[in-house]
């Protein structure tokens, strides 16, 4: 299925911003980690300087902590992690815990002296997960977009232009030349001259059908006034171009001869041209009875665009 | 060429994603976490202050102690005491729990006044090596066995396969010294008992009361009738001496002597202990009293 331009671009958009989302996150995965060790080394380090002045139990010296001086200490210390933002806090220091309910792994050290092994219990604490989000992944994610926007649009627009221009096929018309009383198809040298009264009344009919939405034409009824009106017309402007000085024709009567005149020179023009010859065709009845009273000559299908009416 | 200009366009948008990726990887990595420096000094083991002789006196004025309860208080009234303003540029007071500390103190002559226990002071010679004299002293007081539910006995049969509560530091008489002394004179050894130590008397008082021993040995208080019964302890020694103000006199600075008993017992008079409010003096500071 192809994709329009806008979700191509859409998609586009969510994967960079899940790019650089989870750049970031990566990024401050492993900042966490670090800031972890860092925490914790510098945690030992401390109570390991603080060991002579710190009251904890010696076994070999049979001496034993003193709980509220050495759980003070260990909330100092805490204090001062949660100062600088580590990742880490103290639980216990050998039997002194305190009482807390931080969020996280528990991590347990081991400090040597020479008297004893001292165990420490640290708690690593759970990062947020709305601290590894970033508005700068939506930022570079909508900048990066705008640029691939630009990029298509050229890219495009280099396609279209490298494209052939195709043009459509041509299609027969009616040529309807006044210069020379004829009936031509437009494509080919293909023409037929009719005489005077035929010509004018096709040309007539012609421009009528033109005029009317959904022209109707029974050759059992009176030609309409209108059509008649259309034929006298040409016939005067056949005179104005010197075809002829004789008297105008009457185009009401005789009106299945001329059909079959106009017929014949259709059949002539539009040999080759089956489909064009159709819609400029006045139908010819068919059948019999009440169908055939009812029968439309009309043509119904004409277009504007389809015809071409030279000296008018 | 317009064809290439479009995949220039297009590797280079691509390889500008992939830098950018990598920039901000690395500045997540780098980001935060500089504020994780090395963590300071977390124990305060004394508190200072300048007289008014600083600019010119470099000389300073220290004062041991063992616990910070009295510090800032003893701190005011030397700060504020004339004699020592005469003679100091400075006045400090430290403290620290360890023996080792206290023995660096007095033993090496670096407190200028100390309060320490007399038999301390007597192990290292202090009053012959730096001339370190009583300048006030707390009263003697009583060692006592105190159980929970009966009067305790002083004789082997009793005390054979007790567990007795005791401080854990050799230097404390009521706790230590004496009631080891007390089982040297009846013969007994300490593993005819089970030793539990404490670190302080208030640790000692807290064991018996949760019955982790069957008898402790310490001083006794009027605080203790709330938690135990007078008729449940039994005398081991009756005149231990109290703690005892002790001042370097490397020479006769007897204003300097007398500014600082003054001091203490300003001090004494403003305590809230019962037993650091009864502090005595020797004689000899009257008559020289208008001089500090």
């Amino acid at each position: 299925m192809a994709l329009t331009r806008q979700t191509k671009l859409a998609l586009l958009f969510v994967s960079l911003w899940g790019l650089f989302q989870a750049s970031f996150s990566s990024g401050k995965h492993f900042q966490y980690m670090a800031s972890v060790e860092r925490s914790l080394s510098n945690v030992e380090t401390r109570i390991a300087l603080d060991l002579p002045k710190l009251k904890l139990a010696n076994p070999k010296f049979r001496t034993v902590a003193h709980g509220a001086s050495v759980s003070y200490y260990l909330r100092s210390l805490n204090t001062q992690l949660e100062q600088m933002q580590a990742p880490v806090r103290v639980k216990q220091l050998q039997s002194v815990e305190l009482d807390s309910d931080w969020d996280g792994t528990r991590s347990v050290l081991s400090l040597q002296t020479a008297d004893q092994s001292i165990p420490l219990t640290a708690v690593i604490l759970t990062p947020q997960w709305w601290e590894r989000l970033t508005p700068l992944a939506l930022i570079l994610a909508m900048a990066f977009t705008a640029l691939g926007s630009m990029v298509m649009r050229r890219a495009y627009k280099i396609k279209q232009a490298r494209m052939p221009v195709v043009e459509e096929p041509e299609v027969a018309r009616l040529l309807i030349n006044l210069h020379d009383k004829t009936l031509g198809n437009g494509l080919d040298d293909a023409v037929v001259k009719l005489p005077n009264k035929p010509f004018c009344f096709y040309a007539a009919l012609v421009d009528y059908c033109l005029q009317q939405d959904e022209p109707y034409l029974n050759h059992n009824k009176d030609v309409p006034e209108e059509l008649l009106a259309l034929a006298n017309k040409y016939f005067s402007r056949l005179i104005e171009l010197g075809h002829t000085k004789r008297k105008r024709p009457d185009f009401s009567t005789n009106l299945d001869k001329t059909l079959s005149e106009i017929r014949t020179a259709l059949e002539e023009v539009f040999h080759d041209y089956v489909e064009a010859r159709d819609i400029f065709y006045p139908p010819k009845a068919q059948g019999e009875g009440s169908r055939s009273k009812a029968h439309n000559y009309a043509l119904e299908h004409i277009h504007i665009d389809r015809v071409e009416i030279l000296g008018k | 060429m317009r064809i290439n200009i479009v995949i220039d366009s297009k590797l280079l948008l691509i390889l500008s994603v992939g830098m950018t990726l990598m920039a901000v990887w690395l500045y997540a990595r780098t980001s935060g976490g500089e504020e994780i420096y090395e963590i300071p000094q977390l124990i305060s083991e004394s508190v200072s202050c300048d007289t008014s002789a600083a600019d010119t006196n470099q000389s300073s004025f220290v004062t041991f102690i063992s616990s910070p309860s009295m510090a800032r208080p003893l701190l005011k009234k030397l700060c504020e005491n004339p004699a020592i303003n005469r003679q100091f540029g400075h006045v400090s007071i430290q403290w620290s729990h360890t023996e080792q500390d206290m023995i660096q103190y007095v033993g090496k002559g670096l407190a200028d006044l100390a309060l320490v226990k007399e038999n301390v002071m007597n192990a290292f010679a202090t009053q012959s090596t730096h001339g370190y004299k009583v300048v006030a002293f707390y009263q003697d007081y009583a060692t006592y066995l105190i159980s929970l539910k009966e009067k305790p006995r002083i004789d082997k049969q009793y005390l054979w396969g007790k567990r007795l509560g005791l401080l854990d530091y050799p230097s404390s008489r009521s706790g230590h010294m004496v009631p080891k002394r007390m089982l040297a004179d009846l013969e007994m050894t300490v593993d005819d008992l089970e030793i539990v130590y404490a670190n302080s008397h208030y640790a000692l008082r807290d064991l018996l009361s949760s019955g982790q021993v069957d008898i402790i040995s310490s001083y006794w208080q009027r605080e203790d009738e709330e938690r135990f019964s007078a008729n449940y302890r039994t005398p081991i020694e009756s005149n231990v001496s109290g703690s005892k103000w002790y001042l370097k006199m490397e020479t006769e600075n007897t204003d300097l002597f007398c500014a600082v008993q003054r001091s203490l017992r300003d001090l004494a008079d403003s305590t809230p202990s019962n037993y650091y409010s009864k502090l005595a003096v020797p004689e000899g500071c009257e008559l020289a009293r208008n001089g500090g």
